[in-house]
């Protein structure tokens, strides 16, 4: 019976690690789809020529289509500071994204649309390249802590463990 | 009226309702910093509201541009772009010219907005005179800006189509069949193919080859190379309405490219706009050098 209390306590320590480490995880993915999302609107805006409003549209990604609709006349720029705290807020499709993704994208929408294809292009570059670098260490961070933190819950289990017992 | 409408959309509140009271007699709309906005009509004009501030003119300008310079960049080195609907826009203001090429509009300085419309009826004229028989004629319709021969030639378009040939409009700007897509917006005839933002040298000769229209449809021709398109197309058997900018024959056989094309042949008739938009003041046999009215 003990043995069992044991076991048990262990798997629940480990997967309440590994729960902490799949929202690390998650910032990842969010940042990867992201980028993909910024490269689909790329080439439907810059290769395709589509007004900003059907390139975002074509952009087969929620958040930017949301933005898409919702903006008026106020331009792209209003449009995302309106809808960003809904989407970086808790329970938000980029609730994952931390303070340098937003600044990324703040800058990103900033300059979206109101220049030429050669100012447009350096900026989809800039984008992509701020988001890859932020990918990659996301994507580091969230392997260590991974680890370490189903580390930490098979040993806080085992911990817990030993003191039932 | 589509194109009213999308020009309305952009506009600030007060100046769009204005423009929207002015539906019926609104020809153009002319927009500039620091200035109240110029409401044109087919006589006269009006100054209305307060002067406009940069910020708001821009704005209009962004959102006329769907937030996209980007997608227009071609259009405003041209110095403008089309609405939905077939508005055209004029605009002006900072360039960046590199040896002598203009490579980008940097500041959006004012705008002259064009209202399309679409008058049923007004290429009546120059229908009977280029269809009378069962063989098309090719012509072309001189007027000075504002004489309404895009819409003359628009008309002309429906009814030739209507009547059983196959039409070829080569829209460079837009304003003719106002495509959204590659889907003309304004009724151009169940008979016609509209190649539109394409320049004309390379359009003709495309919509020749490919669509074998029965007539290629052209506004506003001018340089060189559109001579050249609309001989070869005339030599392989297409007929060519078209327009340009000129006050008379002989103003427009000033400019060399158009007398290379009187002078070869290839208008059968002409029309000479004037006084007011859509009267036709004169219509001359050019086969046999004959006057037909004043």
């Amino acid at each position: 019976m003990r043995i069992a209390l044991l076991v048990v306590a262990v798997a629940l320590c480990w997967g309440v690690g590994r729960a902490l480490a799949g929202g690390l995880e998650r910032r990842e993915r969010v940042i990867l789809a992201l980028m993909d999302a910024i490269q689909l609107l790329r080439i439907h805006m810059l290769d395709g020529l589509s007004p900003l409003r059907a390139a975002l549209e074509q952009s087969r990604f929620a958040p930017f289509q949301k933005i898409g609709k919702e903006m008026g006349p106020e331009g792209i720029a209003r449009a995302w500071e309106c809808a960003r705290e809904g989407m970086i807020g808790r329970g938000g499709a980029m609730d994952s994204l931390q303070t340098e993704e937003i600044s990324v994208l703040d800058r990103f929408f900033e300059g979206l649309g109101i220049s030429g294809k050669r100012e447009q292009e350096a900026l989809f570059s800039q984008t992509l390249r701020d988001l890859g670098r932020l990918g990659e260490e996301a994507g580091k961070n969230s392997r260590d802590k991974a680890k370490l933190y189903g580390t930490l819950g098979i040993l806080a289990g085992l911990a817990l463990g030993i003191g039932f017992l | 009226m589509e194109a009213l409408e999308s020009i309305c959309r952009a506009l600030p509140e007060g100046l769009a309702g204005r423009v929207r009271k002015m539906r019926e007699e609104i020809t153009e709309l002319r927009l500039r910093p620091n200035r109240p906005a110029q409401l044109c009509f087919f006589e006269g004009d009006e100054l209305f509201g307060a002067p406009l501030d940069d910020r708001t003119v821009n704005r209009v300008a962004r959102s006329m541009l769907e937030y996209s310079l980007y997608a227009w960049e071609d259009e405003l080195r041209q110095g403008f772009f089309t609405l939905e609907g077939g508005a055209r826009v004029g605009i002006c203001g900072r360039y960046h010219v590199q040896e002598g090429k203009i490579l980008a509009l940097t500041h959006i300085g004012s705008l002259c907005v064009r209202v399309a419309r679409e008058a049923l009826g007004a290429g009546e004229e120059v229908f009977r005179e280029i269809a009378a028989g069962n063989a098309l004629k090719s012509a072309v319709i001189l007027s000075p800006p504002g004489m309404g021969k895009t819409t003359m030639l628009r008309d002309a378009a429906r009814l030739i189509s209507r009547a059983g040939w196959n039409v070829a409009v080569a829209d460079e700007r837009g304003e003719l069949a106002a495509c959204r897509e590659g889907i003309p917006r304004l009724d151009v005839g169940p008979r016609t193919d509209v190649m539109d933002l394409c320049p004309k040298h390379l359009a003709i000769p495309h919509l020749v080859r490919s669509m074998r229209p029965d007539i290629v449809l052209t506004d506003e021709l001018g340089d060189r190379r559109d001579a050249d398109a609309v001989l070869d197309a005339k030599r392989c058997g297409c007929r060519v309405l078209a327009t340009a900018h000129a006050q008379s024959l002989e103003e427009a056989l000033r400019r060399e490219a158009m007398a290379r094309m009187f002078a070869q042949g290839a208008f059968d008739r002409l029309f000479l706009l004037g006084d007011r938009p859509g009267k036709i003041l004169e219509i001359r046999n050019l086969e046999r050098g004959k006057q037909k009215c004043g």
